[in-house]
């Protein structure tokens, strides 16, 4: 049993999508073509690099609701700036936008000590509802050729955003393992007590975590708006924290705080992703998405504890 | 009830944890309708007896009898039903209930409906066990809204609405006033002329005389001796309790500093509910340790001298300059350590290895480009140069800091103060669940330190750790300087009595 | 201060209704019309009567974000069975479903003790899933025009809802202040532990509260679906919010133990009061979205102020 909660740990992943996509590879021809596993890898970026936020936040000890909703208010506003400031500068709005509306998330919580999930709730509806007033619940739609050569172009032969989602995974775990603000997120998610005492300012280390959260979503969202090719004030981020939180959970991070695993979310991310689209290929009714998304969330964190339980690991 | 009027006994009972005989072959008696008081130092195991006979714990070996038939509590339940109470330290109350619904929790009187409570019945009923213990209370406020004392009351009454024949209470006046450790007095004593026997664990001697029938004196696990109150003094149960406390075991004396400069003075201080008026002085080089027992304030002293929890009133200066702590960081920034002496909750970061546990401290100051680049080398140098200071042991500096035993652990958490080079460090409780071996050990590294200049003011509750580490020990009782000892005038009974509030007026006390 | 303070924990809804009212009266000649008060207290209705059961689960301690979907389910069992078994039994069986899916919270939330932050974000995707899976997608317009009655009748000249609102308030008062299940479920949110050693069965009382919320969830569906006459799988989306925000403000602590019952259905009225305003202003619904996010932000920045002044004054021996 600990061989194989130990074996879990590292591989447990990477082997459950690859027996995904050796499932969904037999069952639909469309799905084994390269273009598509190549097509939904470039896909997974979408909620991979939104998870890396959500993945330091988790392992903080905090949660936040709020990220669709932050996607599509900073996406409307950054994609309607577009003609005014040009696209470069509207894409680095947009994600400003984002890390700002982490920050405000950031303040409620440490400064007012209101449970994050409550204030991510309510703020959720707030920027989700400023979101639909911009806008008078209209889309707004990218023309802009820079922004939709996002999603679309390559370098190298490589997808733009698989080298995206590489670059900013790689960048997270530089500042996790590399910096002493990784240790200190993850002393706060492990001890909140103990890393006071060790003199670390736990405020300013959860305000950080929030924008972070908050600067990957603006990213993601940056990516997205170029895939659809529009921002949509209802549409846009819909279900987006249910699906990363659920992915960070899946990939092995623990409620509890202070295991993160970055690598672990990525590969959650692919799983989730080839999930839904090979279901999609199946002509299996995208409802089923819903139950089947909403199962995986319930099991991986069971699947979590009993992994700590066996390790004798920490539970709080 | 049996012949000779013996209510429950304990025949060899022994309870062991891994590294300590908490419970060693004990032999314990208890009459009906007699008070019986069980005293002892800290770690005699005083609570792990009640834990076994509340339930809580199964002994290893040894019987409980009960009315002369064995018995054994495999749960709490257990215990309950064979009209036993045990009221902890803690209370087992629910704070946004009132006190009649505390008193009769699951076991609500209902009305014709079925579910409804019939509040008349449940507040009548209580109300009837509060006036029979002459408890002024009203039954309809919440637990919430009523003083220690109230909920002690309400504890009481709920173990009587067991109708418990035997009530276990565990320092129950330790945070009373005077009135109202007289009134919690008159209950007990209430209760024994109903013929409910009370097992009374306290560390004030005083009570113990006053209230008890008969003492039991317990040290390290055994049972030293039982008496009647009658028959013996205060004089004989200290030495009772204190024992041979062998004195060239631990650390010897170190060069007292002829030099007393002071680093850390303390004046006027009080904090909210602990302590009052309080004035001392650290000086460099020396340990000095502060003792009392619960109730005392010596815990929540320290800890506002650190900045977790605020003072009410009062000055702290640090190398003649005042300063202001209102939070860990300015007392790290001074150059003060603090090791907590809850490890699990407050000390150890649990997901994270040795190394990185011990370098949380210092590791912006292990970078390049102020925060960026950890230099890892730098890393390793400092944690190894540490790791052979206080020679920690454990597989590697990847390991899991939950894996190391306790001793090392503790030793982490001390190298962790000693990588900010500080000049003083604060110790709650320093060698706490750390076996002799480890303890010796780390004695001598802070005799070493001291000798260095550090200087170190701890608290302890292990009575051979107080005698014979510190160069001078102040005791607090009830939050006001009780008295002071150095290291020639140190003496172990003296050092108890002073701590229980049984003082004789020598040593600086005042009665 | 620490008077007002206590006050205003206990009192403070009446305080807004007061201004709120007040603001409207002179805002709208409208207002002060009878027909216009009883609407607005109809609309109200649906979040007080979730809001009875929301209020049970934060008083547990916990909290239960899967009721939209919940309703949705609702909604979609009774445009499925109502022209199959006839209006009152599909009633009861579509409640039964919703409290099932409350059951399965409970279960999960106590046995296999996953915080009820997943688990009910995680049963609101799947029980929404299932909805849409049973409805096939569609809206399934009822035909038997009777069961509008229900929600859209009046009796004595008042509006059914508010029957079913003051009916189950009466119900749950009793329940959550004077029946023994609802002064363990204020124990376990107070100290469970405490409760586990008293011999309380704390699981089978969390179960309880789940059912609940998920009953009243069902309720408040079977009052709106009778109004629109469709089965709406995507009924009700934002409305967890509003049923939260209409707990924390009427004065319910998101802590646990403390639950009131009657600020929740002040703060429900309260909250219509503000839509009837902002339809006043002919502003959309997005506005009601704001304002509702906008008013739990506002209470919780005030709770978040007061426990810090009480935390401070303990600290300086003030006995609070």
């Amino acid at each position: 049993m600990v061989w194989a909660a130990n074996r879990w740990e590292n591989f447990g992943l990477p082997f459950l999508v690859a027996i995904l996509l050796l499932v969904f590879s037999l069952l639909s021809s469309p799905f084994r073509s390269s273009y598509s596993l190549v097509s939904n890898l470039s896909f997974s970026s979408l909620v991979g690099i939104g998870s890396i936020g959500m993945v330091f936040c988790i392992m903080s000890g905090d949660f936040d609701i709020s990220i669709g909703s932050m996607s599509a208010l900073a996406g409307v506003l950054g994609a309607s700036m577009v003609t005014r400031i040009g696209s470069p500068a509207a894409m680095l709005l947009t994600i400003a936008l984002a890390s700002l509306f982490g920050f405000v998330n950031g303040v409620f919580v440490t400064k007012l000590r209101i449970p994050a999930f409550i204030t991510t709730l309510g703020m959720q509806f707030v920027y989700r509802a400023l979101a639909y007033i911009y806008t008078t619940n209209t889309p707004v739609y990218i023309e802009d050729k820079l922004w939709l050569s996002i999603g679309s172009g390559s370098v190298l032969g490589i997808p733009f955003p698989i080298l995206l989602m590489a670059l900013c995974f790689a960048a997270a775990l530089y500042v996790l393992r590399k910096t002493p603000f990784g240790r200190y997120v993850i002393a706060v998610g492990t001890n909140k007590n103990a890393a006071m005492l060790s003199g670390i300012n736990v405020d300013f280390v959860k305000m950080a975590v929030f924008t972070l959260v908050g600067f990957f979503v603006g990213i993601a969202t940056v990516v997205t708006a170029s895939y659809l090719g529009s921002v949509n004030p209802g549409q846009t981020g819909q279900g987006y924290e249910f699906r990363v939180i659920t992915i960070v959970v899946l990939g092995g991070t623990a409620l509890t705080g202070g295991n993160g695993n970055l690598l672990g979310a990525f590969f959650a991310a692919l799983f989730i992703t080839y999930m839904e689209t090979g279901l999609g290929m199946l002509q299996v009714n995208s409802y089923w998405q819903y139950v089947a998304t909403g199962f995986v969330l319930i099991f991986a964190v069971g699947i979590n504890r009993v992994k700590s339980a066996v390790l004798g690991q920490r539970d709080t | 009830m049996s012949a000779t009027g013996e209510l429950l006994r304990t025949e060899g009972l022994t309870k062991v944890f891994p590294g300590v005989v908490a419970v060693d072959g004990v032999d314990f008696d208890v009459r009906v309708g007699e008070i019986h008081a069980l005293v002892g130092e800290n770690g005699a195991g005083k609570s792990t007896l009640i834990k076994i006979l509340g339930g809580v714990y199964l002994p290893d070996r040894g019987k409980i009898l009960l009315d002369g038939k064995e018995v054994a509590f495999s749960s709490t339940h257990q215990s309950q039903e064979s009209k036993i109470a045990v009221i902890y330290q803690e209370f087992n109350l629910v704070p946004d209930l009132s006190v009649a619904e505390n008193i009769f929790i699951g076991r609500e009187p209902k009305t014709a409906f079925g579910t409804l409570i019939d509040f008349r019945r449940l507040n009548a009923r209580a109300a009837e066990i509060l006036t029979t213990l002459d408890m002024p209370l009203n039954v309809k406020s919440f637990v919430a809204d009523i003083s220690v004392a109230e909920r002690q009351m309400v504890e009481i009454a709920k173990a009587l609405s067991h109708e418990s024949r035997l009530i276990i209470m565990d320092e129950p006046t330790a945070t009373l006033t005077e009135k109202e450790v007289r009134k919690i007095f008159e209950i007990v004593k209430n209760l024994r002329a109903r013929g409910v026997s009370i097992i009374y664990i306290s560390h004030r001697l005083e009570e113990a005389f006053e209230l008890a029938d008969r003492i039991t004196v317990m040290r390290d696990g055994r049972k030293v001796g039982t008496k009647l109150v009658a028959e013996t003094n205060k004089n004989d149960v200290i030495e009772m309790m204190v024992g041979k406390v062998v004195k060239d075991y631990f650390a010897q004396a170190g060069a007292v500093a002829d030099s007393r400069q002071p680093l850390l003075e303390v004046r006027n201080y009080s904090v909210a509910d602990a302590v009052e008026d309080i004035s001392f002085t650290l000086y460099k080089g020396e340990i000095l340790a502060l003792a009392g027992i619960l109730g005392s304030g010596v815990h929540r002293m320290l800890q506002s001298l650190f900045g977790v929890i605020p003072k009410k009133s009062g000055e702290i200066f640090f190398e003649g300059r005042k300063v202001n702590i209102d939070r860990p960081r300015d007392a790290i920034r001074l150059g003060i350590g603090y090791v907590t002496e809850d490890r699990k909750n407050a000390g150890l970061l649990p997901a994270m290895s040795v190394l990185h546990n011990l370098t949380i401290i210092i590791i912006r100051a292990l970078t390049f480009l102020r925060g960026l680049f950890i230099r890892d080398r730098e890393e390793t140098r400092r944690f190894e140069g540490i790791r052979t200071t206080l020679d920690i042991k454990m597989a590697g500096p990847g390991q899991r800091i939950i894996y190391l035993s306790g001793g090392n652990q503790q030793k982490v958490l001390i190298g962790r103060t000693l990588l900010t080079d500080c000049k003083a460090l604060i110790l709650l409780e320093p060698t706490r669940g750390i076996d002799v071996g480890a303890k010796a050990e780390i004695h001598r590294m802070l005799r070493a330190l001291a000798d260095k200049g550090l200087s170190v003011i701890l608290t302890s509750s292990e009575l051979p750790e107080l005698v014979n580490l510190p160069d001078r020990c102040i005791v607090l009782y009830k939050g006001r300087k009780a008295a002071e000892f150095t290291r020639e005038t140190m003496d172990s009974e003296k050092l108890v009595a002073a701590q229980i509030g049984h003082s004789d007026g020598q040593n600086g006390a005042r009665p | 201060m620490i008077r007002f303070l206590k006050l205003y924990e206990k009192f403070g809804i009446f305080i807004f209704i007061f201004a709120g009212a007040v603001f409207l009266a002179f805002a709208s000649p409208n207002f002060l019309k009878l027909d216009t008060i009883l609407n607005i207290i109809a609309q109200g209705s649906y979040a007080a009567v979730v809001g009875y059961g929301m209020t049970m689960a934060v008083t547990s301690g916990g909290f239960d974000l899967s009721v939209e979907s919940v309703m949705a389910l609702t909604s979609v069992f009774l445009s499925i069975l109502i022209p199959v078994i006839g209006i009152p039994l599909a009633i009861i069986v579509s409640l039964m479903v919703a409290t099932s899916a409350g059951v399965v919270n409970g279960l999960i939330i106590s046995k296999l003790k996953v915080n009820p932050l997943i688990t009910t974000l995680g049963m609101s995707t799947i029980v929404k899933g299932i909805a849409l899976l049973v409805a096939g997608g569609k809206m399934i317009v009822i035909l038997q025009k009777q069961f509008m009655s229900i929600g859209t009748g009046k009796l004595l000249g008042i509006p059914n809802p508010i029957y079913v609102m003051v009916i189950f308030f009466a119900i749950f008062y009793l329940v959550v202040y004077r029946s023994s299940f609802g002064r363990h479920v204020a124990a376990v949110g107070s100290n469970e532990s405490a409760v586990k050693i008293s011999g309380v069965n704390v699981d089978a009382v969390k179960i309880g509260v789940y059912a609940l919320v998920a009953l009243t969830a069902g309720l408040a569906s079977v009052v709106r679906t009778s109004q629109a006459l469709i089965g709406m799988p995507s009924m009700a989306a934002g409305f967890v919010l509003v049923v939260l925000t209409v707990t924390i403000l009427g004065g319910t602590s998101l802590t646990g133990g403390r639950a009131n019952l009657w600020g929740t259905l002040l703060a429900a009225l309260f909250v219509s009061m503000i839509y009837y305003g902002l339809n006043l202003l002919n502003l959309q619904i997005f506005y009601q979205m704001l304002a509702v996010g906008t008013v739990l932000m506002l209470a919780l920045f005030i709770e978040g102020l007061r426990l810090r002044y009480l935390k401070a004054a303990k600290a300086k021996g003030i006995k609070v």
